[in-house]
């Protein structure tokens, strides 16, 4: 019977008329739709462990661990070598092992953009003010013949992401990203999937990148087989190996 | 209470099957970029040190580029239109870009419409700001002073009259619109418009009469119902009052009757106006003004100034030389010396121009537009690079054959008749697409009874039988018997391969051929098929002020051929002007049934005919009457060969667009696809309900033709504008019964997957050149989810929460999430799709899956796994199940017809 309630509760959610919809109405209802805002803020670190698979069967495992605010270590192994690309919240660095060098390097700039989103633990959309993220609706738009809720997030650095929110959970389905690297822009699309509650929050548990108009086969896919949250993460994770504090 | 739940599921809608419901079997597009397409109109702006370029094709869509020409993006797919007819960039603000629709290139197979569009991000968003029945804008002029303050040159609709053309102004940036320069008839629009740039109150418009019908072009010269009102008109209150420069004595201007009019100011010195004047020969020349309008002296009439206006009557002076001008015509011609003479510089570069951008700061750099594509040049152009990067090929026809991996062959406007792959190592580049024949290309086979040979066709009927390994081709086209007439074949002119009897092709004439001997001879198994109208055979006068004698207005032909699959004896000829001919007995006898089409108006052109594949009387037709006016898609269905029929399309349908081309599945006689000139439209009910498929993102692009692999149960479809697009596998549409969709969630059936073995090909191309890409690697599982928004719209209604729960009666920690379960928001409804084992788990849940990586590890070279089968399993609650699939070892790589495969691996 709870159910039952839960579930009511929720269709008059959903009900609400489309030209009602507004940035922080559709960020409230994403964030309750994925747990409520106490159930986010519980999660204190996250670790992602699965597998990524790249165009011809390319497969690699893959870790991703973030600590609140904002440190991220990402590993990816293939033939027993791990490579490391990793932000502490100052600095990002990487081990870039595969031709025997094991020492770190810092981050170029593409790498950076791309770390300083996955450091983001909550993602853009959850207290985008404090963050200093610019948020617009932007109207429906069709994925794929589906419809979807657009929103335009500006980061500080001038990074612009498309959301595109499931019309039913409010949940992103895809992402579209523009980058300007040295003067250039950058353009990426991230299907999202397969969401499963951690700690009560619904996370995605699969995704699938590529360029912005690249065929699927194309596209690099990250299965997580877990999500472990609030695991203990010692800051030396996220530091540089060598580096001074 | 569970006798109340089962009472309210029973009372559930039908579902509705939309655009939701079946496109997320994605369409990935193969090109082709070799052969590019028709470029319509061009813009570019310097954004800081970097040149952006905004590309309008002719009907595909709006392409920008942000490096100058390296890579493209298209921008405009979301809209729902793909015809490009005019594009500017606000001379203030380059983030703001005004797209008017509507090729006006007025060609026999131009594309419509719907208005004038603003982006104010650089293209990412777009606007629909009116002038909504326009059908088709040529130009559209920011006034660099007030940029809210903006003028369309509307040539207006091309097949009916029309109040909506002429010359529209706003001052408020979009939102309202006034006509300022209005024709004196309904057949006159506006063709050229040009601003004096340091007085943006000046205006120069050329007006328009125009018409075309299926049979006839006039461009220029007297309606039936009024005189001609082609003229030239000044203006120098901002279109408040214009004055006809044509009627001041001594202007120097032609005399009356006129056709098409170009018009340009020298931006340097805008004293000089130059005005391209269709005038009746021999006074059809470039004119050119010394005094802002006032008097004027001819100067070029050389070929390509005065050739086709309809088709080139654009004029581009330097930005700061007024003594330079270009006009894109045949060739593209430029004037050193104020346009007393002109030289071809058309170079290497495809030809049919349509537009040319000068870089203001570096005149040397040169782009333009035409039938081939898009060009660069350096040198201000003497020599022209191509771009390799705009899949915008303009397909009328496609076809597959029986290779490993399959081809796919099709002809294209003034792009000749071309064949490529279906999938390549590294992809589908354009060095894969082989080109077969020449001009234009339209109907292309593989010959059945022998891969080294194939049919392929120019405009007119110019059927060849092409040697694949040679090129060598024969002419095969028949010919009128002694003191015959000439025969009249349709400028895309049918060809038919018989699906029963290997060897045996049609074409359509006025009469219809058969040939049984590839070619060598033909037999006439018709008398004359269509209506012999005389008054729609005047080809040779049409063009109105300049006559055009191509074969593109040639009428009363045959213009679509289909035996049935079921009985080589029934023979179905559709015409142009409206008859639908059936033969039971190979052509014995005729019996025209289009007047059997009930409420269908008289001379409909008969676009497709598709005899059925599981009963012999099946016929299946679409009827185009937007030569009459009318953009509305007609198709039926009759069961009995014909003699009553049952409208596929009723009122209230949401096909848009009129129609090309319906085909019938193979398997499934109750799935059909449909394209028109919006799109493709796919029904799983016979033709009850149709949904716009937008797989892949595949734009509102007119899809001309389709193909369905026989073996491999791939659609590939042709677009008049964005190449060919392949749906790998349509297997699981197949599967869309009633019970399947009325189910929460269901597997779908898809065909064995293939195991593919790593092969090299390719190499690296830089970022210039596009790439089609292949089919996934992976093995697929599809699953049908049934569609959630229609459930939601009656969401407060008791009987969906009743639904909600008996769908997921036991799924415990499901039931406690909020907005219903997020669990599986990654494309909810629908048919969707996941790759089997590494995808991007759209499965269900994942609690069950039995599968593992073994598909993959073979793939990079570890042990692969026995053909045997796998099951992958999910669970919804109660709605637990499995789909079992099968992957099979693939025999060869085989892709041309100099490797073909062994008998064995075929």
């Amino acid at each position: 019977m709870r159910g039952t309630l839960l579930k009511l509760a929720a269709l008059a959610l959903c009900a609400t008329p489309l030209s009602a919809q507004s940035v922080d109405s559709l960020i409230a209802k994403y964030v309750q739709a994925s747990g409520g805002m106490a159930r986010v803020q519980a999660l204190q670190s996250l670790r992602r462990s699965g597998k990524f698979t790249g165009s011809g069967g390319f497969e690699a495992v893959v870790v991703q661990e973030n600590k609140r605010p904002n440190s991220v270590r990402e590993e990816f192994s293939i033939q027993g070598m791990t490579g490391i690309n990793a932000y502490d919240g100052h600095s990002g660095w990487k081990i870039e092992p595969w031709n025997g060098k094991r020492d770190p390097e810092a981050l170029g700039e593409d790498e950076m953009h791309s770390i300083l989103d996955d450091a983001d633990f909550d993602g853009p959309l959850v207290n985008y003010q404090t963050k200093g993220n610019r948020v617009e609706y932007q109207g429906m738009e069709q994925i794929e013949g589906s419809d979807a809720y657009k929103l335009k997030v500006t980061r500080p650095n001038g990074d612009v992401s498309f959301y595109y929110l499931d019309t039913e959970y409010y949940v992103p389905i895809r992402i579209d990203t523009q980058r300007m690297i040295r003067g250039a822009p950058q353009e990426f699309e991230t299907s999202l999937g397969d969401y499963k509650q951690v700690n009560g929050v619904y996370l995605p548990f699969s995704s699938e990148s590529g360029p912005k108009g690249s065929s699927s086969a194309d596209r690099g896919k990250i299965t997580y087989d877990k999500i472990e949250a609030n695991v203990p993460l010692d800051d030396q994770r996220f530091a540089r190996p060598g580096a001074h504090p | 209470m569970n006798a109340l739940l089962l009472l309210l599921i029973a009372q559930q809608p039908a579902v509705t099957v939309d655009s939701e419901a079946i496109s997320g079997l994605g369409a990935r597009n193969i090109g082709s970029a070799a052969m590019s397409g028709r470029i319509a109109a061009l813009a570019a702006v310097e954004e800081g040190a970097r040149l952006t370029i905004y590309v309008g094709a002719a009907s595909g869509g709006v392409w920008k580029s942000v490096n100058g020409g390296t890579t493209f993006k298209p921008v405009f797919d979301k809209q729902p239109v793909q015809s490009i007819g005019a594009v500017t960039i606000d001379p203030k603000n380059p983030k703001v870009v005004w797209v008017g629709t509507g090729e006006s290139w007025m060609r026999n197979s131009v594309s419509i419409g719907d208005g004038i569009y603003r982006s104010d991000d650089g293209g990412e968003n777009w606007t629909n700001m009116g002038l909504r029945e326009s059908e088709h804008i040529v130009k559209i002029l920011v006034d660099p002073t007030a940029t809210n303050t903006v003028y369309v040159c509307v040539p207006g609709k091309l097949w009916s009259d029309s109040e909506d053309r002429g010359v529209y102004k706003t001052t408020d940036g979009g939102k309202t619109w006034t006509r300022v320069l209005r024709g004196t008839n309904l057949s006159t629009g506006c063709s050229m418009l040009a601003m004096d740039p340091s007085n943006a109150k000046t205006l120069y418009a050329g007006m328009w009469d125009f018409r075309r019908r299926g049979w006839t072009f006039r461009s220029g010269g007297d309606s039936a119902t009024a005189p001609s009102a082609s003229s030239l008109f000044k203006s120098t209150d901002g279109g408040a009052t214009w004055t006809d420069l044509t009627a001041t004595a001594g202007s120097g201007l032609p005399p009356k009757p006129w056709g098409r009019v170009a018009v340009a100011v020298a931006p340097s010195k805008p004293d000089i106006v130059y005005a391209f004047i269709e005038a009746v020969p021999p006074l059809n020349a470039l004119y050119r003004s010394d005094n802002g309008g006032k008097t004027w002296q001819m100067l070029d009439r050389s070929q390509n100034m005065i050739w086709r206006p309809f088709y080139f009557a654009n004029l581009i002076v330097d930005p700061t030389n007024p003594d330079r001008v270009y006009k894109p015509d045949g060739g593209l011609i430029v004037s050193t010396d104020g346009g007393k003479s002109f030289s071809g510089i058309s170079g290497g570069a495809h030809g049919d121009f349509h537009d040319v951008w000068i870089d203001p700061k570096n005149t040397d750099n040169v782009i333009t537009g035409d039938d081939g594509g898009l060009w660069f040049s350096y040198d201000a152009g003497n020599k022209w690079v191509k771009n390799e990067n705009l899949p915008v090929s303009q397909f009328y026809h496609v076809s597959v054959d029986m290779e490993r991996p399959y081809n796919v062959y099709g002809g294209l406007q003034d792009n000749s008749s071309w064949v490529g792959p279906s999938e390549y190592p590294g992809g589908i580049t354009n060095h894969q697409w082989e080109n077969m024949y020449g001009g234009d290309g339209f109907w292309m086979f593989a010959d059945p009874t022998d891969p080294d040979y194939l049919y392929a066709e120019a405009q007119g009927g110019a059927i060849g039988r092409v040697n694949r390994r040679t090129h060598e081709s024969r002419n095969i086209q028949p010919l009128p018997r002694y003191q015959e007439k000439k025969l009249r074949f349709n400028w895309n002119t049918p060809i038919h391969i018989s699906a029963t009897q290997k060897g045996t092709v049609y074409i359509g004439a006025q009469v219809l051929f058969r040939s049984k001997d590839f070619g060598q001879t033909w037999e006439r198994i018709s008398p004359d098929l269509t209506t012999n109208d005389p008054q729609k055979q005047k080809q040779e006068q049409s063009g109105g002020i300049t006559v055009d004698n191509s074969a593109a207005e040639m009428h009363t032909t045959i213009y679509a051929i289909a035996e049935s699959p079921r009985d080589g004896l029934v023979v179905w000829a559709g015409t142009d002007d409206g008859n639908l001919q059936v033969t039971r007995d190979g052509g014995k006898t005729w019996t025209n049934v289009a007047p059997n089409v009930a409420g269908l108006r008289k001379n409909a052109w008969v676009t497709s005919v598709e005899p059925g594949h599981f009963a012999n009387g099946t016929i299946y037709a679409t009827f185009d009457l937007h030569t009459f006016g009318d953009m509305r898609p007609y198709a039926y269905k009759s069961a009995d060969f014909g003699a009553t029929w049952t409208p596929l399309i009723t009122s209230g349908s949401p096909v848009r667009g009129y129609a090309h081309v319906i085909k019938e599945d193979l398997v499934n006689p109750n799935l059909l696809f449909l394209g028109t000139e919006f799109g493709l439209w796919v029904s799983v009910d016979g033709g009850k309900q149709w949904a716009h498929y937008k797989g892949g993102d595949l734009p509102a692009v007119a899809v001309r033709d389709l193909a369905i692999h026989p073996r491999d149960h791939d659609l590939v479809i042709a677009t008049h504008g964005r190449g060919i697009w392949i749906v790998d596998d349509i297997t699981p549409l197949r599967a869309l019964t009633p019970d399947v969709l009325a189910r929460p969630v269901a597997f779908l059936a898809g065909r064995p997957t293939v195991q593919r073995l790593q092969a090299g090909g390719g190499w690296a191309n830089g970022d210039a050149m596009y790439v089609g890409p292949n089919p996934p690697s992976d093995a697929v599982i599809t699953y049908y989810q049934r569609r959630r928004r229609g459930v939601r719209r009656e969401r407060e209604t008791p009987r969906h929460a009743a639904d909600e729960q008996t769908t997921r009666p036991e799924s415990g920690d499901v039931v406690h999430a909020p907005g219903g379960a997020a669990r599986t928001a990654g494309r909810e409804c629908g048919i969707r799709c996941g790759v089997w084992p590494a995808g991007p788990a759209r499965h269900l849940h994942d609690q069950t899956d039995e599968g593992h990586g073994d598909i993959y590890d073979a793939a990079r070279g570890r042990p692969r796994p026995a053909q045997h089968a796998h099951r992958a399993g999910a669970s919804g609650g109660a709605r637990t199940g499995t789909q079992g699939f099968r992957h099979a070892e693939r025999h060869d790589v085989c892709r041309r017809a100099d490797q073909r495969c062994p008998p064995g691996a075929r």
